[in-house]
């Protein structure tokens, strides 16, 4: 009695752990994703044009012929893949357009692209025996695959699929090269490509059965649709792009910075070891460009005349100011900001060894700078915009610090900084 | 005598001249432009054997001075797993990718104050040129006008990055490195994939790509990103929504943020509008997740190639297992409460019978 006591007490606390295991582990197991067995390899689709489904003229408005490249409206598509499982029995196979190529999940047709219009198959070689044959009756919104990935359109629902099968499932001996092709001629028999600009993809599928339900291969192909009429009013990709030792207020068409690119250090041009000087330049970026935007430096340390004596480089990594030792920087100040028409970071980000330039060089030192003089040969980066990001109009303060020691030689220093604008890719 | 003036009249001079050089000040270069405007790229697709003439339109932003362009045709590489360039200014040897070879183009140019100008180039590929990417930057420089008086003088480039596509059988080989959720460190350039979040949730899902092919690749293809239940989280129709590229013997980074805003505000100091993008909270509920991507490669009419993979990440907060705990202890206590109470009554029982 005393056993079955203890039992039942402890039973309730295991089940109780047994529960929340079941319920984090099981769902997981569940609802783990299963590839098909195979992949064809090696696949492609052809268009017979990448024009938006819109298009069938040429700039001058003049017809393009069916199946040529300038007509979007009347395309074909012929695909070439090997089947993935050696000797398989194949009954049926789908063509899905879809704007993902994840199988599984929903299979949203690409915007303006129709295949119900395709009538018959163009061509086609590979299958063994009798070939699959093109399906225009199967109701593609239920059943099979079409259950958690239907064709879209109304009934058969062929607007974004097309469907092929054989009358009995047959064998495929080893693993064939396939063609198909569709769109090949009269008035109504082609495919419309989608009518906006961007990439979609066809879920090839290949099924034991005639039902389009016990997958045997899957794999997904790419096309692509461009814009293909030569706008003379385009907007075209623009960087621009200016540096000075003085800032103007950016206004409302970010205005470029003008005027002289020469910094002088010190008092009157002069360096003492006692104390550190700095000085400003600014730069000022504009870009409409999608892909992102990245600002380098070039330069070398202050170098005499001949370059036989030199300050010292802060190095590729940033340090504090240092007075009394022969140290030459720079980095971004982000306290230059000179009520917006200086440093002004909306858009750019600075990089890590250049974003602490801001704060005192004398006595309290706060500032850090840092000098790649490696950066002649290879520039380095010192802010950039992500990918994806535009700059409506950034402007940089640099901020210059040079420091020299009591056996500093003496001499007229200078270096030359380029500061390069560059697209990202 | 007169041999003596003409030496008098030397040396006198010679001192003069010294004088002068102590004393005039360093003259100074009139003033010139380092202000452009340029296109940031070009693309072309051309066929071996055959070429292109274009032009790239460039503008002298300043309304004052004139501009002088010195133009260089530059290789570049990728900086590090993001889209910045590496520019090799100061590599002899051409990469296998460059297009210095095939690619003329004017050396300077001048442009007058607030004018523009098309700067003509041409791209000849020869026949004998493998099928593949070729790409290199065309570099502008300007002249500066720091003059010799100054310490730091300063110039302004700007650059357009040309990508050439040679078609044909080009060796398109792409390999998914690493994918998974993440986490980017402050700069964004590295950063660390992780299975477990305790504390917060991730903010990215992201995936590596290492190019070991000869063609510079703009992958397409989706994520989707699922919960302990199998339903579906997020989708991302474009797993590389920017079209960027990863060149050739790159590894890049793509980062997709799982609860991303784009807005626009007015910036307080000049009033304009700008574009801000900020990847916020995910916002994910506790649990196991599962992402899934298929990635496809290949151009229109050439061999196509994809690549899957599934990802797993447990996000746990510290809240939730204490909930879950607090959960247990209740299951156990009232467990224990019922045992207690049965064993209460049969004792109750016994002691009524005797």
């Amino acid at each position: 009695m005393n056993t079955i006591k203890r039992l039942v007490s402890r039973s309730g606390s295991l089940f109780a752990a047994l529960a929340f295991t079941v319920a984090v582990v099981a769902p997981t197991v569940i609802s783990s994703t299963a590839f098909a067995s195979g992949q064809f390899s090696p696949r492609k689709l052809t268009m017979s044009s990448q024009t938006l489904g819109t298009i069938s003229t040429d700039a001058n408005g003049t017809a393009v012929a069916a199946g040529q490249g300038g007509n979007g409206v009347k395309v074909n598509n012929t695909f070439n893949f090997t089947l993935g499982t050696s000797g398989a029995t194949i009954g049926s196979l789908a063509l899905q357009y879809c704007t993902t190529p994840l199988f599984g999940t929903t299979c949203t047709a690409p915007t303006g692209l129709n295949t119900a219009t395709i009538a018959t198959v163009a061509s086609q070689s590979g299958f063994a025996a009798t070939a699959p044959a093109l399906d225009t009756s199967t109701v593609a919104n239920t059943g099979g695959i079409f259950t958690t990935t239907p064709c879209s359109g109304s009934s058969p629902y062929r607007s974004n699929c097309i469907l092929m099968k054989r009358g009995t499932p047959t064998l495929d001996t080893g693993t064939p090269a396939i063609t198909l092709s569709f769109g090949q001629g009269g008035s109504t028999d082609w495919i419309t490509n989608p009518t906006v600009v961007g990439t979609f993809y066809v879920r090839i599928t290949t099924f034991s059965d005639i039902a389009y339900t016990t997958v045997v291969d899957q794999a997904a192909v790419a096309g692509s649709v461009n814009t293909a009429i030569d706008i003379t009013a385009k907007v075209q990709e623009k960087l621009n792009f200016s540096v000075a030792a003085a800032t103007v207020a950016p206004g409302a068409t970010c205005t470029a910075l003008t005027g002289t690119g020469a910094i002088t250090l010190g008092s009157a041009g002069v360096l003492d070891n006692t104390t550190a000087y700095d000085n400003h330049s600014y730069f000022r970026i504009s870009t409409n460009a999608a892909n992102g935007t990245s600002i380098l430096y070039s330069g070398d340390t202050l170098k005499s005349a001949g370059g036989t004596n030199s300050i010292t480089a802060a190095g590729g990594t940033k340090t504090l100011s240092a007075p009394g030792t022969s140290q030459f920087g720079l980095g971004l100040d982000s306290s230059d900001t000179l009520a917006g028409n200086g440093y002004l970071f909306n858009n750019l980000t600075a990089a890590a060894q250049y974003n602490s330039a801001q704060g005192n060089i004398n006595p309290t030192i706060a500032a850090m700078i840092a000098l790649d003089t490696a950066s002649m040969s290879t520039p380095v980066q010192i802010a950039s915009a992500a990918s994806g990001t535009t700059v409506s109009c950034d402007t940089g303060s640099v901020r210059y610090v040079a420091n020299i020691s009591t056996t500093t030689k003496p001499g007229i220093y200078q270096t030359t900084i380029n500061y390069i604008a560059v697209p990202t890719f | 005598m007169q041999t003596i003036r003409h030496r008098l009249a030397s040396i006198v001079t010679v001192i003069v001249m010294m004088g002068v050089a102590f004393v005039v000040p360093y003259s100074h270069v009139l003033a010139a432009s380092n202000s452009l405007g340029v296109n940031p790229r070009r693309d072309y697709t051309i066929k071996a054997g055959e070429k292109v003439s274009d032009t790239i339109y460039v503008t002298n932003l300043s309304k004052t001075d004139g501009l002088t362009i010195d133009i260089q045709l530059v290789d570049f590489g990728a900086k590090d797993e993001t889209g910045s360039p590496k520019l090799l200014l100061g590599q002899k040897e051409p990469t296998r990718w460059s297009l210095k070879s095939y690619l003329t183009v004017v050396k300077n140019v001048k442009i007058a104050a607030g004018q523009s100008t098309q700067i003509p180039f041409t791209i000849a590929i020869p026949a004998n040129v493998g099928a593949g990417s070729y790409y290199g930057a065309i570099k502008y420089s300007t002249g500066g006008d720091g003059g010799t008086s100054s310490n730091v003088s300063l110039t302004s480039s700007s650059a357009t990055l040309v990508f050439v596509r040679v078609p044909g059988e080009a060796n398109d080989a792409l390999l998914l490195k690493e994918f998974g959720a993440f986490t980017p460190n402050m700069a964004g350039d590295t950063g660390d994939f992780g299975s477990f979040y305790g504390g917060s949730a991730p903010k990215y899902l992201s995936y590596r790509l290492t190019n070991t092919g000869n063609v510079a690749e703009q992958p397409n293809g989706s994520v989707v990103l699922k919960d302990m239940f199998g339903k579906q989280t997020k989708l991302f129709e474009k797993a590389n929504p920017n079209n960027n590229i990863v060149l050739i013997d790159q590894t890049r980074r793509f980062d997709l943020c799982l609860n991303g805003e784009k807005t626009t505000q007015k910036d307080k100091e000049t009033g304009r509008d700008v574009d801000v993008s900020k990847c916020k909270d995910s916002r994910l509920k506790p649990g196991r997740y599962t992402a899934q991507i298929d990635i496809v490669y290949g151009d229109n009419g050439s061999a196509q190639h994809e690549l899957r993979k599934v990802a797993s990440f447990w996000y746990l907060p510290l809240w939730f297992i204490i909930a879950i705990a607090v959960v247990l202890l209740l299951i156990a206590g009232i467990v224990w409460l019922l045992v207690h109470t049965i064993r209460g009554k049969k004792k109750y029982r016994s002691a009524v019978r005797r």
